[in-house]
């Protein structure tokens, strides 16, 4: 019984943090078509900022943790003011490789001024503590990346159903230029959907850290190739589907390690990354469909 | 005042608008009209920001508006419908309309605090609706939320692209009426756009004809009717 919870826990908690990043994937997807692959940079733009913060001397969790996730919130908004507004109008592939750009420029920079290699950061450290609940024993970080990860949602869903500027993003995620139509101005829209991507990238960071308990440059890349995934399965650019899609690559992952022999650990992701490929093989005009969009004449 | 100076628009080798000219005063009713494929939705595609003209320009009180992306359109003043519909399905009648009020709020908040929407979905015949969903209504009643959710905006002028298409004859006198009394309330100035020739002479104090790209006619409902280039396009049709 304390096993299986364990492995629940386990399951719940990847599937949480996958989701956090794909929501943030499929909210700029959804809006402007653009595989984000910069995500990753944002989750290292925040472990950065924390590492940053205890070179200082800072060193409250707290602290560090909400400088971190303002880090990631101005990171975003910065690539898409620098970066994705100006190939904003341009085909998809432009925007994909534009995201490549920002993910190499960003790496190296880590790269360069502080070190090729991985760093320590053990500030958040004191997550990975165990506690007693309910007379069973859980890991603090499961606990509070499944609590986050769905307090973040709901406060997503809030804001989405209730105010006017998320009503207008739902809005523009099916029909950006009749949104438009109505006074919103594009800039403000998907300015407000990167620093929304950035937040959720941010909180995903400071669990990711705790696990990690270190950052080098490239950090952020399998965490974003794992969302992708879970952006793919749950349907590309739908929110529902990222965060459905974040879980079920979640169970997934643990259901293989289960299944698979302990010799063949290993093997975890190729098996994962075999499953993007059968979907991509059914679902290719999913993902980056073609979008030609003129006048009134777009449907 | 709006002015549409000079304006063409090709697509690809196709010219959809040659050197049109038109203006419509505040509390006008202007309509145009036109076989299909004349030019008219395109027109309101450039008008309203969507598409940018090759050639002239759009003039809002004297300003260019044209050419600068559709939202400095509608900040500006302008609202406009779909002749296929561009309802945000999902959204209820209510949030559709807040999308578009909230704007005029920020643009325009003397004209946003003297709007009453609520009095505006009744006169339109939806009250009771406005908690569904845009999506579920039918095509007529969508209609109308699209214009109620432009006038949401607040504006000087209203592009409307065949606001009666699918309505029968009932429907399209209420619709006339609902329509002028939104101009003499508001001052709002209109173009409209309709194949229901019927429907546009009740309404329109001046009429437009447009044939492959180009404005053939221009003048009250009587001298258009008359005149032998628009009786040779509609080709014997009850003009
Ligand atoms: N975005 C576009 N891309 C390519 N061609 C277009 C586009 N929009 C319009 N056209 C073409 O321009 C011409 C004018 O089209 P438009 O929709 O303006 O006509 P219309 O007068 O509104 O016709 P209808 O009465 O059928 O609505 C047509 O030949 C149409 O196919
Ligand atoms: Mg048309």
């Amino acid at each position: 019984m304390d096993y299986a919870l364990q492995q629940f826990l386990n399951a719940a908690s990847f599937g949480a943090e996958y989701a956090l990043i794909a929501l943030g994937l499929a909210i700029v997807f959804s809006l402007m078509g653009l595989v984000n692959f910069a995500h990753g940079e944002i989750i290292a733009i925040a472990s950065y900022a924390a590492f940053f913060l205890i070179l200082v001397g800072i060193d409250n969790p707290a602290v560090v943790a909400l400088v971190a996730i303002a880090a990631s919130v101005l990171g975003a908004i910065l690539f898409e003011r620098v970066a994705f507004r100006p190939v904003r109008h341009a085909p998809v592939a432009t925007g994909l490789l534009t995201a490549f750009g920002v993910s190499i420029v960003v790496q190296n920079a880590f790269l360069l001024f502080v070190s090729p290699r991985p760093r320590p950061l053990p500030v958040f450290g004191g997550l990975n503590r165990t506690v007693e609940l309910g007379g069973l024993k859980v890991q603090l970080l499961q606990l509070l990346e499944i609590g986050v990860t769905l307090a973040a949602i709901s406060a997503l869903l809030v804001f989405l159903r209730r105010s006017t500027l998320g009503l207008a993003m739902r809005a523009a995620a099916r029909d950006f230029n009749t949104v438009r139509l109505m006074g919103l101005r594009a800039n403000r829209v998907i300015a407000t959907a990167f620093a929304i991507s950035g937040l959720l990238a941010g909180i995903a960071a400071v669990f990711i850290v705790a696990r990690r308990g270190s950052i080098e440059p490239d950090m952020g890349f399998m965490p974003v190739l794992k969302a992708f995934v879970a952006c793919v399965i749950g349907g590309f650019g739908s929110l529902g589907g990222a965060v459905l899609g974040g879980f079920v690559l979640g169970f997934v992952e643990v259901g293989i390690l289960l299944v698979l022999p302990q010799s063949m650990g290993g093997l975890k992701d190729a098996v994962v990354f075999s499953l993007i490929a059968l979907l991509l093989v059914a679902r290719p005009q999913g993902i980056l469909g073609s979008r030609v969009e003129l006048g009134d004449k777009e449907r | 005042m709006l002015e549409i100076r000079g304006v063409s628009k090709s697509f690809g080798g196709l010219k959809a608008l040659d050197c049109v000219d038109l203006a419509v005063g505040p509390a006008e009713i202007s309509g145009l009209i036109g076989p299909n494929g004349a030019g008219k939705s395109s027109l309101v595609n450039v008008i309203s920001g969507l598409l940018a003209p090759d050639g002239g320009d759009v003039r809002l009180e004297g300003r260019v508006v044209s050419g600068q992306g559709p939202e400095r359109v509608a900040r500006a003043g302008i609202g406009r419908t779909f002749q296929n519909l561009r309802l945000f399905p999902a959204l209820t009648v209510l949030q559709n309309i807040e999308v578009a009020a909230q704007t005029a709020r920020e643009c325009r908040p003397d004209r946003a605090v003297a709007m009453d929407l609520q009095a505006e979905i009744a006169a339109l015949g939806l009250a009771g609706a406005e908690q569904l969903d845009a999506g579920t209504l039918s095509y007529g009643d969508q209609r109308r939320v699209e214009i109620l959710r432009a006038l949401a905006l607040c504006p000087d002028f209203l592009l409307l692209d065949e606001p009666a298409a699918g309505m029968n004859e009932a429907e399209s006198a209420m619709l006339a009426t609902a329509i002028r009394s939104i101009r003499d309330r508001h001052g709002v100035g209109l173009i409209v756009i309709d194949h229901d020739l019927h429907f546009i002479m009740g309404l329109c104090e001046r009429i437009a004809v447009l044939d492959m790209g180009r404005k053939i006619a221009e003048g009250t409902a009587q001298e258009v009717r008359h005149d032998p280039k628009v009786i040779e396009v509609y080709l014997g049709a009850p003009a």
